[in-house]
């Protein structure tokens, strides 16, 4: 009677495999893309040149110099030509690479921290150093004044603004020590570099300034500076500063051959110690993301920090 | 149902669908659950049994190289030089350690890390073996080998760390991609679900729906059912008539009481379920004619048809009537019997009794002259086929009419009853001895071929002779005469037979009474004229000569005694000897037969309108007409004439029909009564119960008046059913309307009785004897 009505229809019919399709054609789809290998896409390495990026930290007569045996070997060793950019500052080589105009780039912990935060900058490979990054607190030899303390109402100077060790480390160890600059100092100078605040701290033009340990090391060791002109009255504990960082869209056998040129550099090797030690490293090791969470933390904190006291 | 059960119900097919679809949706999401069970396995593998090892030995080794190139340093810059243990076998140790692991699996993100790490280890290694365990490692060379092998297991340890991270960012991936999946399988299979749910939901309701109208008619059907059946078991518990019902397979179904009573079966028999022969062995009754009974008692009927009527006589003398019928359904056919028995004792009793009364003189038990009249015929049918002889005899008793007027009705009915039952003594069984009114008897007797008649009227003769009669204390002694017709010498038909054998009884009586007379021409020639006179001429004559009188007798109030009206009663004298009064009983009949009863009753009316005419003060007077006259359509005519000629209120007069005559022809009956109403006079139906149907026909007969049979009225005071006829009579009267008088009252008890009863109106001796006109006048003092 009534119940040929309960049958479905056609249209009924049609409705229920439209909606059985749409929920399990995916699902279905998703299973058989689980047994595919994810790795096998096709990559082919150009033979193009690799375009690599520095960071502006010091003068590009050095950095070009320090750089030039590590570009020799990754030429010969990649069989590609590499080409080497120096932005006039740290801004530059962020956009730079955001512009997809740099294949690799030597970051320094912020600019990498923005890069990635903007461009997904992907770690490659770091320096032994890298990781056991200082900054140095210098006064003149001849300055009484002994703690960092005892600065206070007195002329500051840290590096570039966007400079890891030249400001937002050393920032940061000023204010876990309860030390706001603005207040404690009277007068605080962005010198642009750390070879200018060594410079400024030795004429006398600021009373302190900080910057990169290694950079005052290296100074000092080349005789740029000497300890009988300046003093240093704090290091700061160890953090982690630059990074060679890659574009996240490179092929990853391309990616691989880099990591593999730069981690088969060995100090025992007599032709590749040259190499090293222009970058005043030792060995180049793995980069993650982990290296970097603390100095990240960091970053948010003070641009929070600066944002309040703007504000205020 | 058969055709609907081959095919899956709807609901079901849609509960298989949704299964179905809810199973494959399982599956599937079964299939992903495991399949990412695997790939976390797989990294969970990795992780722990390559990556996490090849840290540890690698972090190991840096921390071991990192040691040594401490202390060696120290040594360097210090004087005091601390002992370095020669680290190769440590080393090595280690290194095998990661080897042992990095062979298990092979990883080309690991392989070349691992080869610089061994090539160095190696170089190392070398470097260790050329120098002397016991010297001083102060080699700046050696400080070189060390730290480029602690970084290529630092490098070796980082990549593995990297790798793991990559693996556990693909474990969050899967995670969530897999989570993802199986949420996307859940969304579906709710949807596919809602959607042949949703139907299905749909079916369910309307089902329910049905089965609620199915349930709601369903209890309406039962309660209907429920109520038809009370009332049905009300109306069989009620019924006089004995109700069973037995099923298909003849085992009894129900009975009611009226059937454990017939039976005589207590109602704590076992009964429903069993057979039915068992049922009647809790029967006490027992049957009249066993064989017979049990061959047609409960007989199993296969037919579908109703049964034939059965009767059923019981020892005790009770009769049953047994019927069956087929109880029939409009699907399934025969559903069982339906039996029915019926106590008729009674109305047999009654029919019995009606019959005997219809035939029967109900004073003395002998047949009466209907009777008579239908075994004269019989004989003279029988006797003119065989040539047989028979012979008629009638007798009287001589003074008669002096014991009536002496001594009362009473006495003469006692002496009636004894001359009947002395008389019947002396009649053979195969005799017909009838009582035709008043004091005259017949009797009919076959005779053989030779066989002369004379011993029986002696005997008659002597025997009432010879009967000693105590009246008010005084003893008489009666005579008889008789008188003797033989066929075919003397007549050869009933009439003829009849009037001979009453002339010979008058013959008799001429010769001297108390004596016997066989019919003779000559002897009828000889004596005088009346007596050879037929009755038609005899009435013939009084009609001519106005030899008929009134008599009056008065019906009287049974409430107050007083006078109501006055039956008129005819009389004539006989043409022969005018001082012989004689009694309608005797004339009326031959009257009626005649046609000459029309004359009679026109001379009686006529008469009793010219006394009331002529005395306005009389009561009303009720004459008695014939039901012949219901077929002289002048009649009612001629009483309207004659009360407009006389100028009489037509209350005044009232007509009396016979009972029996009136039913005899309903039809003319309704006809004439309906005509005398109209003229206004009013009816009273006399003889009232002596009939057959006696309250059916009341219906057709719309008359004011019922007169009760004196039969029921004359033993009033010891009859008790006779009680209950009067009563019930009394009762139907004032039912229906009507006016009743009982006549033949002759004591006071009966009037009181009859006054108890209701009955509005007596006659009869007690109250008054039926008086001549002058007497009547007199005592009305008119």
């Amino acid at each position: 009677m009534m119940i040929e009505t309960f049958l479905p229809n056609a249209h009924q019919r049609s409705v229920l495999l439209m909606v059985l399709a749409r929920s399990i054609l995916p699902a279905l789809m998703g299973l058989f893309w689980l047994w595919q290998d994810p790795a096998q896409a096709a990559d082919h390495i150009a033979k193009s040149a690799i375009r690599l990026g520095l960071l502006p930290d010091s003068s590009p007569e050095i950095l070009n110099a320090r750089f030039k045996p590590l570009k020799n070997y990754l030429e010969v060793t990649l069989e590609r030509p590499v080409d080497i950019t120096i932005p006039s500052d740290y801004n530059e080589l962020v956009n730079q690479f955001g512009k997809k105009k740099l294949d690799i780039v030597f970051f320094g912990g912020v600019t990498f921290a923005t890069a990635r935060k903007l461009y997904h900058a992907e770690p490659l490979v770091m320096r032994d150093i890298d990781l056991k990054f200082t900054s140095l607190f210098l006064t003149q030899a001849d300055n009484a004044k002994l703690t960092l303390a005892d600065f206070k109402g007195t002329q500051f100077s840290f590096g570039a603004k966007l400079s890891t060790s030249g400001h937002y480390m050393p920032r940061y160890f000023l204010l876990e020590q309860g030390i706001v600059p603005e207040k404690f100092f009277n007068t605080i100078h962005y010198s642009g570099g750390h070879d200018k605040t060594a410079l400024a701290v030795r004429e006398g033009r600021v009373d302190i300034g900080v910057a990169n340990g290694e950079v005052i090391r290296a100074m000092i060791k080349d005789g740029r500076l000497s300890l009988r002109d300046v003093r240093i009255v704090w290091e700061t504990p160890f953090y982690t500063d630059y990074v060679f960082a890659v574009q996240p869209g490179m092929p990853k056998r391309e990616k691989q051959a880099l990591r593999d040129a730069f981690l088969a550099l060995s100090i025992s090797h007599p032709q590749q110690r040259g190499i090293l030690s222009a970058l005043n490293a030792q060995s180049f090791i793995p980069a993650s993301n982990k290296d970097f969470e603390v100095l990240d933390n960091i970053i948010q904190n003070l641009e929070k920090n600066q944002n309040n006291g703007s504000t205020q | 149902m058969a055709q609907r059960s081959n095919k899956t119900p709807p609901v079901l097919k849609k509960v298989y669908q949704l299964v179905g679809v809810q199973l494959v949706m399982a599956a599937l999401a079964m299939a992903v659950i495991f399949q990412h069970t695997q790939q976390q396995h797989e990294i969970y593998d990795r992780l722990g049994n390559f990556h996490a090892p090849s840290i540890y030995y690698a972090d190991n080794l840096a921390a071991t190289l990192e040691n040594l190139i401490f202390d060696l340093k120290l040594n360097q810059n210090s004087p005091e030089k601390i002992n370095i243990r020669n680290p190769s076998y440590t080393i090595k140790s280690q290194l095998a350690a990661i080897n042992e692991i990095i062979r298990q699996a092979s990883d080309p993100e690991t392989e070349k890390a691992f080869q610089y790490l061994q090539e160095e280890t190696q170089a190392l290694l070398k470097l260790l073996q050329n120098t002397d365990a016991s010297q001083h490692f102060d080699n700046t060379q050696l400080i070189e080998a060390l730290t480029a092998t602690r970084f290529r297991a630092t490098q070796l340890s980082r990549l593995h760390s990297n790798l793991s991270e990559q693996l556990r960012e693909l474990l969050e991936q899967l995670d969530r991609k897999n989570t993802a999946l199986l949420i996307n399988l859940a969304v579906a299979a709710l949807l596919a679900g809602g959607l042949l749910l949703a139907p299905l939901v749909m079916i369910i309701r309307r089902m329910v729906k049905v089965m609620e109208a199915s349930e709601t008619s369903e209890r309406q059907l039962r309660e209907a059912a429920e109520r038809e059946k009370n009332q049905m078991t009300a109306l069989l518990s009620a019924m006089n008539i004995g109700v069973l019902f037995e099923d298909k397979t003849g085992l009894v179904d129900f009975v009611n009481p009226a059937f454990l009573r017939i039976w005589g079966i207590n109602a704590d028999a076992p009964i429903s379920g069993n057979p039915l022969r068992n049922l009647l062995e809790y029967s006490p009754s027992r049957f009249s004619w066993p064989e017979h009974a049990s061959k047609f008692v409960l007989q199993v009927l296969d037919t579908h048809e109703i049964s034939e009527r059965f009767e059923i006589e019981f020892n005790d003398g009770r009769i049953l009537t047994q019927l069956s019928f087929p109880v029939l359904s409009d699907e399934k056919g025969l559903m069982g019997r339906l039996w029915i028995y019926e106590d008729i004792t009674l109305e047999r009793q009654t029919a019995q009794q009606l019959l005997y009364v219809a035939e029967h003189d109900p004073l003395t038990g002998l047949y009466n002259r209907h009777r008579f009249q239908k075994q004269l015929d019989y004989m003279l049918k029988s006797a003119m086929r065989n040539n047989g002889r028979f012979a008629l005899l009638y007798f009287d008793l001589d003074e008669f009419k002096y014991i009536n007027d002496n001594f009362g009705h009473s006495a003469g009915d006692t002496v009636l009853l004894r001359t009947a039952s002395e008389i019947s003594a002396l009649v053979r069984d195969v005799e017909m001895f009838a009582r035709l009114g008043g004091d005259e008897f017949a009797i009919l007797v076959s005779l053989k071929d030779g066989q002369n008649l004379s011993a029986l009227p002696v005997r008659i003769i002597e025997t009432i002779a010879s009967v000693p009669f105590r009246l008010r204390g005084s003893n008489l002694r009666l005579t008889a005469s008789v008188g003797v017709a033989l066929y075919p010498d003397h007549a050869i038909d009933a009439e003829d037979l009849v009037a001979h054998a009453d002339a010979a009884m008058y013959h008799a009586k001429r010769l001297g009474k108390n004596t016997w007379s066989l019919y003779s021409p000559e002897a009828d020639q000889s004596g005088s004229m009346v007596e050879r006179m037929s009755w038609s001429r005899r009435i013939g004559l009084a009609l001519e000569q106005n030899l008929l009188e009134l008599y009056f007798q008065g019906i009287y109030r049974t409430d107050g005694g007083g006078l109501s009206h006055l039956e008129v009663l005819a009389r004539i004298h006989d043409p022969a000897d005018r001082s012989r009064l004689i009694m309608p009983g005797l004339f009326i009949p031959f009257a009626e037969k005649t046609g000459q009863i029309i004359e009679i009753d026109h001379r009686i009316l006529e008469l009793s309108m010219a006394l009331l005419a002529r005395y306005p003060t009389l009561p009303p007077l009720a004459v008695n007409i014939s039901g012949r006259s219901f077929d002289d359509h002048t009649l009612p005519d001629f009483i309207k004439n004659r009360l407009m000629h006389y100028r009489i209120e037509p209350k005044r007069l009232i007509i009396e029909l016979t009972e029996t005559e009136a039913v005899s022809d309903l039809g003319d009956a309704q006809r004439f009564i309906e005509a005398i109403s109209q003229a206004g006079c009013r009816v009273c139906l006399d003889d009232f119960g002596s009939g057959f149907s006696t309250f059916t026909y009341l219906k057709y007969l719309n008359v004011d008046i019922l007169k009760i049979d004196g039969l029921f009225v004359r033993d009033l005071k010891n009859n008790r059913e006779n009680q209950l006829f009067v009563q019930a009579m009394a009762t139907i009267a004032q039912g229906l309307h009507k006016l009743i008088i009982a006549e033949y009252v002759e004591n006071g008890e009966t009037l009181e009785l009859l006054q108890k009863f209701g009955v509005d109106f007596a006659q009869g001796f007690y109250l008054d004897h039926p008086t001549s006109q002058s007497d009547m006048l007199h005592k009305l003092k008119i």
